[in-house]
């Protein structure tokens, strides 16, 4: 038995299974959920090229499987992605039922995250942006809501991720020339260039940024934060594979400054634009900008330190995501329009859900006593050599912050409506939860965050 | 160009790929990707197997066939302003083909493949582009997506023979047609609503 038959092939074969079975809501969520949470104990348990007793028998757990000669590859050090991945996917599951989804929402979800983790798996590497395009494709049909138009953002999503396979696919070629001839500058260059474009066209930097926000706005937000909260991650998980697999880019001295600067460019755009924004659906795209550029700027510190950091900011992140895309959904099902003029005084009707919205942004932004404060810290202490990226990170969160206070401002304004918990037990219960674990991580770091870390380490030799 | 006959296919791709771009009608519009897929084909098999190209031209074809199934209920077909219009998109296509023909040598000093094929793929891309600029419609978006996949699989296929990645180019060109059809029945069934 190999590593991708587990976590690529099985939960691909289920989540076609299942789409067979969507008359039986139940048995697909339970079942689903089931595997995904097998799935993650699996990548935190189980070594990989190590042996699985099962009873008296002993599957050799192989790192690779060959298709059609080209090789799928999961090693031990991808099993933080897998169990990433997977346990991120128990949550989504888990809330899609409050969220009123689809019933082919779970079956389609699972295919696509077999998808993603296909194409971190993929070797040669460069032949993931074409496993990435089939998950966008088949995510494509989930977007539409029923009894609305095609809206552009879906279009714009489509036409930006189908522009990036075709750069990535080349660069490849062109860059796979100069390993055997280094020397060859212009050629380089040319695939360099190749290269940084598609995954600009993925991790919408600026100019590219515009169908996030507008995929934000337009689509269910509960399925807005399962794709931005899957699709991001995993591009920046191929973007350090791809650094890794490229010797001469990861040794380049322009490396670093350029991800430094994209990075900062992309926490500063997103910023901006977030401050003058007044639909707090587009605001979770810009929130979803603003962690990808701050992945970039962990990235860019090139020490074990700035990947440490890039996993482990994954974890507030990717929950603050799904905190804010939920409570947009309990929102979204009292019928309110979540735009700053329709929110005004709110917050004595749905306390809980407004409550849970501000921590998360919070959380994101890194204020003192929310979950990525102390990662935001230690990132920008690392940037304090590099003052001019530092103050434009600071502003670019700074803005951040002015958008979450205008938020906050319009929903303490009185209305003469006295309180009043609007919001159903389950509901409660899964945003207090989240919210809970988002204040946790932020006044116990070291013991929440740096627990989770020593275990990862322990389980999955991340050290 | 080393081979003089390829001036036939070159013709006829550009030829198919000014009528995407004039026609008004959906079903000519697909006839005019089909002959593209045919033209495709004639270049691609002089630097591929015939069985790796056949199966582009099959799948593109297959492409094409579920394209031509959707029948949209509104055709895109502006009154005012014909000419000006027409003229405006041929204008602007044959300022991509220059571009990609200027630009054709020093890419295929990239690609050690034929400079047809680089002009080709430059030209079918840069007009995807442009659909896509010009176009906002959801089967007009998909016809933009499906040229720049054909634009791009006519230069990668010349120069990448693995099994895995054409059958999975060719199963995405497919999967974008047959997104095409779930986009018009969306349409379709919303506007019956």
């Amino acid at each position: 038995m190999s590593a991708p038959l587990i976590w690529i092939v099985i939960p691909f074969i289920i989540g076609i299974l299942l789409w067979f079975f969507q008359d039986k809501p139940r048995m697909v969520y339970f079942v689903a959920i089931l595997l995904c949470l097998l799935l993650s104990l699996t990548a935190l348990l189980q070594p990989i090229g190590g042996v699985l007793q099962v009873g008296s028998k002993a599957i050799e757990i192989k790192t690779t499987m060959t298709l059609f000669g080209r090789n799928f590859v999961l090693e031990n050090e991808n099993r933080f992605f897998l169990l990433f991945i997977y346990s991120a996917a128990v949550f989504w599951f888990i809330g899609s039922v409050m969220a009123n989804l689809p019933n082919k929402f779970i079956p389609m979800g699972l295919v696509i995250l077999s998808l993603l983790t296909a194409a971190l798996a993929v070797e040669p590497f460069l032949y993931s942006a074409i496993l990435v395009e089939l998950a966008v494709i088949i995510s494509l049909p989930l977007l539409l809501d029923k009894g609305k138009p095609i809206g552009k953002g879906v279009l714009h999503y489509f036409i930006f991720m189908s522009l990036a396979m075709p750069f990535i696919l080349l660069s490849g070629w062109v860059l796979s020339g100069t390993q055997v001839d280094p020397s060859n500058a212009g050629q380089m260059r040319i695939g360099v260039l190749l290269l940084s474009l598609g995954f600009a066209f993925w991790l919408a930097v600026f100019p590219f940024h515009v169908w996030i926000p507008e995929l934000a706005e337009e689509t269910h937000p509960y399925l807005t934060g399962f794709l931005l909260g899957s699709l991001p991650p995993t591009f920046l998980m191929i973007v350090l594979k791809y650094l890794n697999g490229l010797v001469w880019i990861k040794d380049s001295e322009l490396l670093s400054p350029t991800l430094r600067t994209v990075g900062v460019l992309m926490i500063v755009t997103s910023g901006l634009w977030a401050v003058s924004q007044s639909n707090l659906k587009r605001l979770i795209g810009y929130l979803v900008i603003e962690i990808s550029g701050f992945s970039l700027l962990c990235i860019s510190l090139q020490s074990s330190l700035g990947t440490q950091l890039f996993y482990l900011s994954l974890i507030p992140h990717v929950l603050a995501i799904g905190c804010f895309s939920f409570a947009l959904t309990v929102l979204q099902k009292n019928g309110v329009e979540p735009d700053l003029e329709n929110v005004h005084g709110l917050i004595r009707q749905f306390p809980v859900t407004f409550v849970v919205l501000i921590i998360s942004i919070l959380s994101i932004v890194g204020l003192p006593l929310f979950a990525s404060f102390s990662i935001n810290y230690v990132l920008l202490e690392q940037l304090s050599a590099n003052p001019a990226i530092l103050v434009w990170a600071v502003i670019g969160y700074f803005l951040m912050t002015i958008a979450m206070f205008r938020l906050l401002i319009s929903l303490i304004g009185n209305t003469g409506v006295s309180w009043k918990i609007n919001e159903k037990v389950g509901e409660i219960i899964f945003l207090v939860l989240g919210a809970i674990l988002l204040i946790l991580m932020g006044v116990f770091p070291s013991h929440l965050l740096g627990g989770i870390w020593s275990l990862l380490t322990k389980y999955l030799t991340l050290a | 160009m080393d081979k003089w006959f390829n001036i036939f296919p070159i013709l006829l791709i550009l030829t198919a790929l000014l009528g995407v771009f004039l026609f008004e009608t959906w079903r000519r519009q697909v006839v005019c990707l089909a002959a593209l897929f045919l033209g495709m084909f004639i270049l691609m098999a002089q630097v591929n197997s015939l069985a790796l190209s056949s199966a582009k031209l099959i799948s593109g074809w297959m492409a094409a066939l579920l394209l031509a199934l959707i029948v949209p209920k509104v055709e895109s077909v502006s009154e005012e302003g014909l000419l000006s219009n027409q003229i405006f998109k041929i204008a602007s296509s044959i300022f991509i083909w220059m571009i990609a023909f200027f630009i054709a040598r020093s890419v295929g000093s990239l690609f050690s493949t034929m400079p047809e094929i680089v002009f080709i793929s430059l030209a079918i891309f840069g007009s995807g582009m442009l659909q896509l600029g010009m176009k906002a419609k959801p089967l007009q978006v998909i016809l933009g997506v499906l040229l720049i996949f054909a634009g791009f699989d006519l230069l990668y296929s010349s120069i990448e023979t693995s099994v895995l990645i054409n059958g999975l180019l060719a199963a995405i060109n497919l999967l974008v047609a047959l997104l095409g059809t779930f986009f018009e029945n969306r349409t379709n069934s919303e506007e019956e609503e």
